[in-house]
């Protein structure tokens, strides 16, 4: 395994007083205020709320796609200040090259790596096996199915062995059958890969079934309203009593407690 | 069953069952699918018909081909004028300029310059065209430029290089160039404005460097702009080499064309014209749409 380099250090994300205006022609959106995070260790964080409570914005801000920003954003104790390999990100599109084949398009996670070409080779070969998508190296994204290509996405962040995962809804777009079986691939990437790992989701289910904590945000402007705690035990069961009873409460906190716990998105 | 069967199906199944009001819309609706399965190249919906289809591509150029030259030689022998030759005559001459080798020299010293002048074009208007794309103010900067370029004439180009550079191969080069960089750089432009800001972002994120930027984004983005724009390029650079070896040069197709024209060989004319349309058809078809087919390949995986 190659994965010694991701352990040696995973440390602590910190987002501190974190705020974000959008400044246009007549007016200004204040997208978030005073975000205060930590993670420490290889975590599993989700975070939910409304669309449109900055959920996208602060991933944008911890990946370094938008600098400009109040607060600080610290990982391993240097300030973000731009896209770093280090922190890998993935998106509700796939955002493939349609035009290189699944292999070249993990490879183009490590084009930059200071790795021999039989390295990068049995790399692309293990993420890929990684996500059960072996077979299909050859194969252009617009011959795959959502779920192939969102799988094909997850091994392309992964092949740069990130220190931290961001995800931005990246199944949204399944359907409820495709997801479960993705929710399980990454529960176990996860487990496998001991990397801190940032999910945003408008499925309160996915939040609770992956994660250790839930964020939930409230809009306008976008702020932490509460901070959920899940602490059962895994593999967990989306049909237990506690599951649900937990769903219910983070149900209630997003305004959505009257559909008792029957409506997850 | 096809698509074209199963949505007429439909079709006639959400007759039987709407009311006259409903009955629009539905109609319409199925008329969005038939539009989709039309989309389909028809040769991959029904393998059965790909054997006709491909004989009839064949046999319908071909049979234009014999009506022009049957009709040509109606016409020529009712005049029967030595300005009109007949099609015999011009078969001939074709035959002769290819049989005593000159036709292929010539061909090749023509095809040499447009090479030159095409090359020179296509690196200037990738780099003009990029940042034409990317560059608000660089745009701003050199639409005026672009727009006056596509309105001189070719021979306008080809005068002024004949006077400034003489008999050289800088003349051909630079006056071929001129001609075809404003639209190669209009399209490439339009080809860069069309790149996704999504994958752009993925380049940010995995930190690609200029060079695998250009690779593995930029030029695939710009892929088909670039061919269509290669396509105008090239019917516009073998008019405009012609004239500049008319004015000024002493060899190529060009200068044979003058030749020929001023002993008043028409079926000379006919037969360099035919020959050298023959070659650019051959580099259109065989070169270009090869080239196509393999940089739009991904395209096609989607179809099948
Ligand atoms: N590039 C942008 N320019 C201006 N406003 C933006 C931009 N991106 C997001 N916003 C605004 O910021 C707020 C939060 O957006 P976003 O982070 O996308 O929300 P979420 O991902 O939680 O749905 C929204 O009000 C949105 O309109
Ligand atoms: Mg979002």
């Amino acid at each position: 395994m190659t994965m010694e380099a991701i352990h040696s250090g995973f440390g602590a994300l910190s987002i501190e007083a974190v705020g974000k205006v959008f400044v246009s022609n007549d007016t200004n959106v204040e997208a978030l205020r005073d975000i205060n995070l930590r993670l420490d260790g290889p975590e599993l964080i989700a975070i939910v709320g409304h669309s449109g409570c900055g959920k996208s914005t602060l991933l944008k801000l911890i990946a370094g796609l938008d600098r400009d920003y109040d607060g600080t954003i610290r990982f391993l104790d240097e300030v973000v200040r731009g896209p770093s390999i280090d922190r890998g990100m993935i998106f509700q599109e796939h955002r493939l090259f349609p035009w290189l084949t699944v292999e070249q398009n993990v490879r183009l996670a490590i084009h930059r790596a200071p790795l021999s070409r039989a390295k990068k080779d049995e790399i692309v070969a293990e993420r890929l096996a990684l996500v059960k998508l072996g077979d299909f190296a050859r194969s252009f994204p617009a011959q795959l199915s959502g779920g192939m290509a969102q799988r094909v996405a997850i091994a392309r962040a992964l092949a740069a062995s990130p220190r931290l995962l961001l995800l931005d809804e990246p199944f949204g777009a399944l359907d409820a059958f495709n997801r479960m079986a993705i929710q399980e691939e990454l529960l176990k990437i996860w487990q496998d890969q001991q990397i801190p790992m940032i999910i945003v989701t408008h499925d309160v289910e996915e939040a609770i079934f992956l994660s250790s904590r839930v964020v939930v945000m409230s809009p306008r402007p976008g702020r932490v309203q509460t901070i959920v705690e899940i602490d059962l035990p895994r593999p967990r069961d989306r049909t237990s009593a506690e599951f649900i009873a937990f769903k219910r409460l983070i149900l209630d906190e997003v305004g959505f407690g009257d559909a008792r716990g029957s409506r997850a998105s | 069953m096809n698509a074209w069967t199963r949505s007429d199906h439909v079709a006639s199944r959400a007759r039987a069952s709407l009311p006259e009001n409903e009955l629009a819309g539905a109609i319409q609706s199925v008329e969005t699918i038939h539009a989709r399965a039309r989309q389909v190249p028809p040769g991959l919906m029904r393998p059965d018909s790909r054997g006709f289809e491909k004989a009839s591509g064949v046999a319908l150029p071909l049979l234009f081909l014999l009506l022009l030259v049957a009709g040509w030689d109606q016409m020529a022998r009712a005049y029967s004028d030595p300005l009109i030759p007949r099609a015999a005559e011009i078969w001939s001459e074709l035959l002769r300029i290819l049989g005593n080798g000159k036709f292929v020299g010539q061909a090749a010293t023509t095809i040499y310059r447009v090479a030159l002048g095409f090359g020179l074009a296509l690196a200037f208007s990738t780099l003009v065209g990029i940042l034409t794309g990317r560059s608000r103010a660089f745009r701003q900067f050199a639409e005026p430029a672009i727009l006056i370029g596509l309105t001189v004439p070719g021979l306008v180009w080809a005068l002024l290089c004949v006077i400034w550079f003489g008999i050289s191969l800088t003349t051909s080069t630079v006056a071929v160039a001129l001609s075809i960089a404003p639209p190669l750089t209009l399209n490439i432009a339009q080809g860069v404005r069309t790149a996704s800001p999504d994958l752009l972002e993925v380049a940010a994120i995995y930190q690609l460097g200029s060079f695998e930027r250009l690779r593995l984004l930029w030029l695939p983005t710009i892929a088909p702009f670039l061919l269509s724009g290669i396509r105008i390029g090239l019917s516009m650079a073998w008019k405009v080499i012609v004239l500049v070896e008319v004015f000024g040069l002493s060899s190529g197709v060009g200068y044979q064309l003058n030749l020929e024209f001023s002993s008043q060989n028409v079926a000379g004319v006919l037969a360099w014209t035919i020959g050298f349309a023959m070659i650019m058809a051959a580099i259109e078809y065989v070169l270009l749409g090869g080239l196509e087919r393999h940089v739009m390949r991904w395209r096609r995986a989607a179809t099948v």
